[in-house]
């Protein structure tokens, strides 16, 4: 190739390599200036948003300063706003270059300071609130929050603070934090007022408590009296005084009984139980109780149906008759024609069911402007009430305080002519399937195949004349013909020298020997002879230590009083039969086992539910109202012997005295079935503290509860 | 692609083989850009495979060998051009975890339309690390050559093996480095 040539590529491919540098020049120009305007564009965007929040921070009501993030020579404050200057006095420049420190004074919280100060340090933001001072040295208190600024390292580089004033805010919590304090002092006195007057009440309604009891007293004197005064021979205007004065009497009685009704409920000594309880049971007891006073009056007494409903519930039967006693009688009052009717249903409120029970009469009726009065102590429909009907107008308000009591509520419904509905509705719980109703008696258990001869021959040992009636009633019930009765532990020895016996029933507390002595003798007669005679206790004993007493005396078994007929069975049942066996197996049942531990325990519980268990009276009568009168005569004999040793022993020092008077009474009152009685005079066997003071009132309270049960029969008597 | 990597690419064939090459090269290509190239400017990747596949022609060594020596070379040449990169790592192990995780970030800072390709590394242990290169682009060789550059940057006694793992939708290549 020639040099000429040479060249000429030369010089093309320079002009080539020339057209490229240019085309990439051009290019990167293009680049350029597309960048360029790229930038000029974003530079704006930033300017308006920095104008916005610069406005935004600048004209904020809340002030707010940007510091460096240096935390341990201070942070130097390299922004504030507006705000700041009207708040803390301080024109921005005098603040550029200082430390928040300017802001604080001698009562800024050095506590806050440091935990905002922490808080920071970990790059945590705070929320405070922190008292500040102005230029010319006013105290303000702001609402502070400060965060940490992160650059995109994750590094604080600033902080922000935004600050407002809570001042006033301040000055209107502390006004109101006063008038809270105020407010409390007031409620507080109100309190204390209250329990003043409540506690006066108390006292006021324990006063007629213990009046009531101080006025029964002579009441029953008068009443006593009165009785016997009616007994002898009197000529027709005495007679006629007499029963004036006896009638009298029964009305202040009852008008006392009201006034301690009420005061108890008011000092909140009532208390109510929850038992399972046969309901038929229940609502029958009363229209046994009411029907001979209807049958007089002419006025048909009848009960609603009762299907439907459970049989047995959980509540309280007792108040439950006492509410419906109340209502019945209130009916009875006021009605003078055509009937009474009770109605008992289940209704529903809410999920909750409800025992409604309804007491309708023809009576006279209540005006719609009384009704709501009725219920209010010492009201009376009508004044001129109280002149027809007598009456203290107590009977509703206890009623509905008993309601209450329960939980339930009360109303009634009237047109006036036309007679009235009462009402009562309580909250139910039906009791589970197979729990036992404690005022229902257990079907007796079928034991033919073991079942002894009836020519068995059984010593009952017991001191008490009704208590002997009951068990040889019970015996002959069951079957038992040849029972012979003796007075005590002395007699019952000789008896046993002279007579082969299958079982001893034996009575515990008794004069001469008692119980534990006389089976403590008899089994060291026996001792060598090979003969086990079976003793079963009867005790009214209801502690859980007197088992192992009766055990420990040599006994073979136990049977709390009041004595049930199917137990009794149960007992000479398995005695009978197991007086032919090895001794061994009596002592595995001599030893008290968990199990009838708790069965006793479960007794001990069966007691007293009714204030009086007429169903258990008329097991021994068969409803014989006139061997009831005898039985009934005997006892209240035996009851007025038993108060006259309690009164010899409430001042005397022997404690033994008391409680053996106690005892007694309990044993036969249990039996006869006035179990309230029972339950009072248990409280006097079992009192702790023995001084005269307690005996006194607990003598009070044994003749109450003597005197009620009285009231009770004499109306059954009536 | 960057304009840097077309730049760069001549400079290196320019030293190596004289500014004749590059003019043959490109009178062999049909570029868009019609050869014309600056560091900052963008262009199809399809150009330097182009642009390779030439020069392969014209000096007779393998197009893979090429792109090899280019990225052992570019390496040395990023380290003259950015040496903000190579203040931390202090090993070649060091500077490839980087690349994923802070070089790319930073690179994708400036260059918010720089297509990167996406380096996974795993650390077997203090001998062992693995590599996965995935792209749209096929410049696992590039890549490879990259590493061998790094290698003798930090003058250590690796060894690469490599597997290719390429599917349907993108080039991948995983690449075993161990120290010795």
């Amino acid at each position: 190739m020639d040099t000429t040539q040479e060249h000429s590529k030369q010089i093309e491919r320079l002009g080539k390599r020339l057209t490229r540098e240019k085309n990439a020049r051009q290019q990167a120009e293009t680049l350029l200036e597309e960048k360029s305007r790229e930038l000029y564009e974003l530079n704006k965007h930033l300017a308006e948003n920095a104008r916005l929040l610069e406005a935004t921070v600048v004209n904020a009501n809340d002030g707010v300063v940007i510091t460096s993030a240096d935390l341990e020579n201070g942070p130097e404050i390299i922004y504030v706003n507006d705000a700041i200057t009207s708040i803390s006095g301080y024109e921005p420049e005098e603040l550029i270059g200082q430390t928040p420190r300017i802001f604080q004074g001698k009562d800024t919280d050095r506590e806050t300071l440091e935990i905002l100060k922490s808080r920071l340090k970990v790059g945590k933001s705070f929320k405070g609130e922190l008292k500040n001072y102005s230029k010319n040295g006013e105290m303000y208190w702001l609402d502070i929050s400060i965060m940490p600024i992160f650059d995109t390292e994750g590094q604080i580089t600033h902080f922000t603070a935004i600050e407002r004033d809570i001042t006033e805010r301040k000055a209107v919590e502390n006004q109101m934090k006063d008038y809270a304090n105020t407010l409390e002092l007031m409620r507080e006195e109100a309190v204390e007022a209250q329990e003043r007057a409540e506690a006066s009440n108390k006292a006021k309604s324990e006063f007629l408590a213990n009046m009531s009891h101080e006025l029964r007293t002579p009441m029953n004197g008068i009443i006593g009296m009165t009785e016997m005064l009616l007994d002898s021979s009197l000529d027709v205007e005495q007679r006629e005084n007499a029963e004036t004065l006896r009638g009298s009497g029964d009305s202040l009685l009852s008008i006392l009984n009201d006034i301690l009704d009420i005061s108890k409920i008011e000092a909140g000594e009532l208390t109510v139980e929850t038992v399972p309880f046969d309901l038929g049971v229940t609502v029958r007891q009363v229209i046994q109780l009411y029907w001979p006073v209807t049958n007089d009056k002419g006025i048909d007494l009848n009960v609603g149906d009762l299907e439907g409903l459970p049989d047995v519930i959980i509540g309280d039967p007792g108040r439950i008759q006492q509410v419906l006693q109340n209502l019945v009688s209130n009916a009875i009052k006021f009605t003078e024609e055509g009937s009474i009717t009770l109605g008992i249903q289940m209704r529903y409120k809410g999920q909750q069911p409800q025992l409604y029970i309804s007491v309708t009469d023809t009576g006279i009726g209540i005006p719609a402007d009384k009704r709501n009065d009725i219920f209010e102590k010492f009201t009376q429909a009508d004044t001129s009430v109280t002149r027809k009907f007598g009456g203290t107008g107590l009977g509703l308000a206890i009623t509905q305080q008993l309601v209450e009591l329960m939980h339930g509520e009360i109303g009634v419904d009237s047109c006036l002519g036309e007679g009235s509905t009462f009402w009562f509705m309580l909250p139910m719980t039906v009791a589970q399937e197979g729990v036992q109703a404690v005022n229902i008696y257990e079907e007796p258990q079928d034991t033919d195949q073991l079942k002894p001869s009836s020519d068995i021959k059984i010593l009952a040992v017991d001191d008490h004349p009704v208590n002997q009636i009951f068990i040889r009633k019970v015996l002959k019930k069951l079957g038992f013909s040849d029972v012979d009765l003796a007075e005590n532990g002395k007699e019952a020895l000789e008896y046993i020298e002279n007579k082969v016996y299958d079982i001893v029933l034996m009575d515990c507390q008794m004069p001469e020997i008692d119980g534990y002595q006389a089976t403590t003798l008899l089994r060291e007669k026996e001792q060598g002879t090979g003969i086990h005679l079976p003793v079963v206790a009867l005790t009214a004993n209801a502690m859980v230590g007197d088992r192992e007493k009766c055990l420990k005396a040599g006994m073979d078994d136990y049977l709390s009083k009041p004595i049930k007929p199917e137990k009794l069975m149960g007992l000479i049942t398995k005695w009978i039969n197991r007086a032919d066996g090895p001794l061994e197996e009596a002592a595995v049942v001599i030893a008290p086992t968990q199990e009838s531990t708790q069965e006793f325990i479960k007794d001990e519980v069966d007691i007293d539910v009714v204030a009086f268990d007429l169903e258990r009276l008329e097991m021994f009568t068969d409803g014989d109202m006139e061997e009831e009168k005898e039985l009934l005569d005997m006892f209240f004999e035996q009851a007025a012997l038993s108060i006259s040793a309690l009164q010899e022993a409430q001042h005397s020092d022997d404690e033994d005295d008391w409680r053996a008077a106690a005892h007694k009474l309990k044993g036969s009152a249990a039996n006869f079935g006035a179990n309230g009685l029972a339950d009072v005079c248990l409280t006097a066997e079992k009192s702790e503290e023995c001084t005269s003071e307690v005996k006194v009132q607990m003598l009070a309270a044994i003749q109450t509860s003597l005197d009620q049960t009285q009231i009770f029969l004499n109306k059954r008597h009536a | 692609m960057k304009g840097i990597v077309f730049t760069e690419l001549f400079d290196m064939v320019e030293g190596l083989f004289g500014p004749d090459m590059i003019d043959d090269v490109l009178d062999d290509c049909e570029l868009e850009s019609g050869g014309a190239y600056t560091t900052v400017g963008t262009y199809h990747h399809t150009e330097l495979i182009q642009i390779v596949s030439a020069l392969s022609k014209h000096t007779d060594i393998p197009f893979k060998d090429l792109v090899q020596k280019y990225g052992h070379h570019l390496f040395f040449r990023f380290h003259e051009l950015m040496p903000t990169f190579f203040e931390e790592p202090k090993s070649a192990f060091d500077f490839l975890e980087s690349v994923h995780d802070y070089i790319h970030v930073e690179v994708k800072k400036l260059y918010p339309d720089a297509a990167l390709p996406h380096f996974e590394t795993h650390r077997e242990n203090d001998n062992e690390l693995t590599m996965i290169y995935k792209s749209r682009c096929p410049f696992a060789d590039f890549a490879h050559g990259l590493m061998t550059g790094c290698i003798s940057f930090y003058e250590e006694d690796i060894t690469i093996e490599s597997e290719d793992k390429n599917t349907e939708e993108e080039y991948s290549r995983i690449f075993n480095l161990t120290k010795h």
